[in-house]
Order: structure tokens, then C-alpha cells, then sequence
């Protein structure tokens, strides 16, 4: 039986740190074995991912750009996800930190989260508190207990309480918890491609990640994302392609360009402009395909 | 910042060719094209200087233009502003989007001259007129532009409506405006009718929207801002129901002067 499934009253009377232990042991039992695993496997991607908790569409989409610019992988990728708990946990074990948003139509589940990644994240937890949003006096005292068990454990360079009108304060605290942290952002690179394309695109883009450790995003078409990616991959194979080289103006960056089977009409890859064309080189993608472009945006490999 | 294109347009507006260095609207981009798709005529007003143009030549055409409206499909856009003579600069913009030629006889043998003259188009493509500071066309009502036939103004604002209202070509249209004008439309038959179905406000960019038109254009072409600078920018422009010229036209001398430092590629 979880704590928090006691009423007020009862918890009011029990010491705060027996009840963050008994939680703690829960947990730890619950998940060592799933962890030690998972850990491995990601650990190297542990090195570039931050965990952004639950908000309205806006303020999330706004802070998941300023971290993918920067070059983090963010995950959750889809708001659904947080309905599912072992997701959640999952994705804060892979974290290098961990962003929370509490106020308002908060429900206890961001509550639960922020207790997860202070116990489970590698690196920081920061949470924002929305000045428009009112907590309710249940959640006023969960997040005071929180932030008590936070300096009993000696963990408060750990956490993070981010309390402003505007974003900049905590996009500010970001950078500085992820600078702070030593690690030197992943490169980014986008790949745009038509519908069509999607399913080849997936495997080439695993590929590339999984030789270079770059961060892939799958752009497709979508041109606000082209637009604002600094190094992008278009890749033309079976699609009909005239979407695609409409997008290529959009983006001012880096960029190269994979041609794959079937051959493509001269006059339509002369529209191609901005950066090299590669071809692909069998029926199946290579990383060699595209080494000179990668080796350009820093691949030692 | 040798050897590095200026991303800021100071006080020019935004055009077609500088799509990918215009940032902050993606938001205003969506809801112009929602609006589009319902209404097939649309008026984008605002106060001088609210990026109205911007929003629709640099933001919402090279979208249409790739193809991101699944009713639209791939658009063709003529782009036009009155100046010069509303139907001789429509035949023109015509001619060029279609590549084939298109004269003011052809556009004027009938009220419908400008759907028989378009027709027919490609499949999955639409066509796209876009008239450009429309406030200009109210000079072409006096005595000296009219024939049988009414003014020139009326002649082209009706060939407008009449392409709007039809459903046999896919063909759509949006005029810029400065707000003040806006009620000055209702002297064209038919027009204040179509304008209230389809009317959109530009808004002031938000804080964030503004921190978006300054960092981006500077990540994307290798370039950054110190995060201080960009706060003082934002704080000044807070109160300032103007400054979107002004920002921009800083931002560009600031560029000049060699404000912003190079970054090293990610």
C-alpha cells in the first residue's frame, strides 16, 4: 500500500522520512532489476536526454524547442505517454534531466513524477511552478514535503524550483544545469522526406544514430522544422518527390541530399541546390552513402 | 560576420525568397492557411508595420507553395499589388504563375473572365492570387480609370469575388491590408460580405514569438546572441505597439556592426 493512499490526517502524523523511505523501498524493489538492464542499454543515450514533464501544448512545445536546438534528445515525445507510469519512469532513468510542471491542472501524477526523477534521473530535477495556475492546498503540501525530503537527503544541488511569469528564468536554468553537467550536446541532424519515404527513413535514420550517436529527427515535410534545423538530410527514394524539392528552400543550413533508387530525372535533381548530392550506392542504405556529409558535421568515424 | 548573409530584412518586409529566415509566425502561418481553406478569399489586415506582408509573402505562400494544405494541394501563386494598374498587374502575375499568357482582354470579356482565363489547372494544384497592399486599389475608382464597365477598381475587386464564390477551379485569394482601410471596402459591391466571412487581425508577436524572430534566423546561419542582449530587446519592446520595424532594423545595424559572434558548426 502506497503512502499516499492514507488519508491527511494519518500522514500528518507520521514522520515525513519513514514515509519517503517506505516509498523509496517500493520503488527501488519495483524497478532494481528493470533498471540495471535498461541502464546498460542506455546508458550511452543517458548522456542526452531530458525528461519534460506534463504541461499545455504551448509551454511544452516551446521549451522541447529550445532543448532539441540545443541538441537534447526530449522525451516524452507523445503527451499520452504520461498516462502510462512505467513509461515515465523509463524515460527518467534515460535522463540527464528531469523537467517538471506543477500548477493548476497539475494532477498527482506530475506530483508522483517529480518524486520519481529525483530518485531515479542522473542529473538534475527542476521543476517550474505556472504563476497563472493556483496549486491546490493538497498539492501546496506534496510539493512542500517533496522539496523538504530534497534538503533532509541532502539533495538540494539537485533540485531546481523555478518560480516565474515567463519561460526565460527556467529556459536560463536549463542551460545552466546542462552546462554545468559537462556534457557536450549531441550534434542535431533532421531528415526530411515525403510520406512515401517514411518507413526507409526510419531505418536509415536508426542507422546513422546508431553509427554516429548523432540526434536523427524525423522531420518528414514539415517545413517550420526544416526551417529552423541547422544540418538536414533530404532523402528522395520511391516518393514522387515535388513536395520535397519545394522544401529544400527552406532550409539555410547544412545540408545534403540522398538519392536513392529509381533514377531520378536530371532536371529534378538540378532543383537540388545547397549542398552535395549523394547517390546511393546499393538497393539498401549504407552509412558509407552519406559518410562525406556526416563527416562534415563531425563523425570521426 | 564576414562572409555571412544578414538575416534581418530592417524595415523591408519579408518576401517569398527569404522563407527560411522568417520566424516567429508559425502559429499566425497555420491560422492564415486554416482561415484560406474556409473561405477561399481572405483579407490579412493589421497596422502598418504589424508584418502583415511578412506573414503572408515569406510565411504563408512558400507553404502553400510546397504543398502543406492538403484542400489546396500545390499552389500557384500570383502575387500582385495595385499599383500599376490592378488588371494590367494581375494579368501579369497571372502569366507568370500559370507560365502561359494571360492579357487584361482575356481577364475582362466577362465578370468570370479571371476563372475562364485560369482554367484549367493541373490536378491536385490550386491557384493562389495574393494582392498585396490592397489600400492601393482605391485610387482606381476616380473618374479617369472608369469605362462602361465601372472603374477599374470595381471591374478587378468583381473579378475577385466572382473567382472566390465559383467552385469549378480551385481558386483562392488573400489581400493585405492596412486595418485603417478596411472599412473603406465597403464602397465595392459585394466585398464588405466576402471580408466578413473571412478576416484575419494580425496579432503582436508574443515575447517568446519575438525571442523567436531573433535568435532563430542567427542559430540557422551559424551566428548567436548573448542571452543578456536578447532580455534587454525584449524588455524594451514590451510596452511598444510598434516595434516590430524597429527591432528589426536595430537587429539588422547590429548584424552590420558585428554584434553577434560566430559559433563553430554543432
Amino acid at each position: 500500500m502506497s503512502w499516499r493512499n492514507l488519508d491527511a490526517d494519518t500522514r500528518a502524523q507520521l514522520n515525513p522520512r519513514i514515509l519517503a523511505a517506505q516509498e523509496h523501498f517500493t520503488l527501488s524493489a519495483e524497478d532494481l532489476g528493470s533498471k540495471i538492464v535498461e541502464g546498460l542499454k542506455l546508458m550511452r543515450r543517458s548522456c542526452k536526454t531530458v525528461y519534460l514533464g506534463e504541461t499545455d501544448a504551448d509551454t511544452r512545445q516551446k521549451v522541447w524547442d529550445e532543448l532539441s536546438r540545443a541538441g537534447y534528445r526530449v522525451l516524452p515525445e507523445s503527451p499520452q505517454a504520461f498516462a502510462a507510469e512505467a513509461t515515465v519512469r523509463k524515460h527518467m532513468g534515460d535522463a540527464l534531466l528531469a523537467v517538471h510542471f506543477v500548477g493548476g491542472q497539475t494532477q498527482q501524477r506530475t506530483l508522483d513524477a517529480i518524486e520519481w526523477s529525483l530518485k531515479t534521473c542522473t542529473g538534475a530535477t527542476v521543476v517550474y511552478l505556472l504563476q497563472d495556475r493556483d496549486l491546490t492546498a493538497e498539492e501546496r503540501q506534496s510539493l512542500d514535503w517533496i522539496e523538504e525530503d530534497v534538503r533532509q537527503s541532502g539533495n538540494s544541488d539537485r533540485y531546481d524550483r523555478v518560480d516565474q511569469k515567463n519561460l526565460d528564468k527556467l529556459l536560463q536554468t536549463l542551460r545552466d544545469r546542462l552546462e554545468g553537467a559537462g556534457f557536450k550536446p549531441a550534434t542535431n541532424l533532421g531528415i526530411a522526406f515525403e510520406e512515401t519515404d517514411k518507413p526507409t527513413v526510419e531505418s536509415i535514420a536508426s542507422e546513422i544514430e546508431k553509427a554516429t550517436g548523432f540526434v536523427i529527427q524525423r522531420h518528414g515535410l514539415g517545413l517550420a522544422d526544416i526551417k529552423k534545423s541547422r544540418n538536414v538530410l533530404f532523402y528522395w527514394g520511391t516518393a514522387e518527390g515535388r513536395r520535397l524539392r519545394k522544401a529544400v528552400t527552406f532550409s539555410v543550413g547544412r545540408k545534403a541530399f540522398l538519392v536513392a533508387p529509381p533514377p531520378k530525372p536530371a532536371e529534378h535533381q538540378s532543383e537540388l541546390t545547397g549542398g552535395p548530392i549523394l547517390q546511393q550506392q546499393g538497393d539498401r542504405f549504407q552509412v558509407d552513402d552519406v559518410r562525406p556529409f556526416l563527416k562534415e558535421l563531425g563523425w570521426q568515424g | 560576420m564576414a562572409g555571412m548573409t544578414n538575416p534581418f530584412r530592417g524595415l523591408l518586409p519579408f518576401e517569398r525568397e527569404h522563407a527560411a529566415l522568417f520566424f516567429g509566425r508559425d502559429k499566425e502561418i497555420q491560422d492564415v492557411i486554416a482561415q484560406l481553406e474556409r473561405r477561399r478569399l481572405l483579407a490579412v489586415t493589421g497596422v502598418s508595420g504589424s508584418g502583415k506582408s511578412s506573414l503572408v509573402l515569406a510565411g504563408a505562400i512558400p507553404m502553400l507553395e510546397a504543398g502543406q494544405s492538403e484542400r489546396l494541394g500545390i499552389a500557384r501563386v500570383a502575387t500582385m499589388k495595385p499599383r500599376g494598374g490592378p488588371l494590367a498587374e494581375l494579368a501579369r502575375s497571372l502569366s507568370s504563375a500559370l507560365g502561359r499568357n494571360i492579357t487584361v482582354e482575356t481577364l475582362t470579356r466577362t465578370t468570370y473572365g479571371l476563372v475562364d482565363a485560369v482554367k484549367p489547372l493541373p490536378p491536385g494544384e490550386s491557384l493562389l492570387i495574393v494582392v498585396d497592399q490592397f489600400e492601393e486599389i482605391f485610387p482606381y475608382r476616380r473618374d479617369r480609370f472608369k469605362t462602361d464597365a465601372g472603374s477599374e477598381a470595381d471591374r478587378f475587386v468583381t473579378l475577385l469575388l466572382r473567382a472566390a464564390e465559383q467552385n469549378e477551379v480551385p481558386v483562392y485569394g488573400i489581400l493585405t491590408m492596412r486595418s485603417d482601410f478596411i472599412g473603406s471596402c465597403a464602397i465595392f459591391r459585394g466585398l464588405p460580405e466576402a471580408l466578413n466571412g473571412g478576416h484575419y487581425l494580425v496579432p503582436r508577436m508574443t515575447r517568446h514569438q519575438l525571442q523567436d524572430a531573433i535568435e532563430s534566423p542567427l542559430e540557422v546561419i551559424g551566428a548567436s546572441i548573448h542571452p543578456g542582449v536578447v532580455q534587454r530587446l525584449l524588455n524594451e519592446c514590451d510596452d511598444e505597439p510598434d516595434h516590430l520595424p524597429v527591432l528589426q532594423h536595430l537587429l539588422r545595424r547590429m548584424f552590420e556592426d558585428g554584434s553577434f559572434t560566430g559559433r563553430p558548426p554543432q
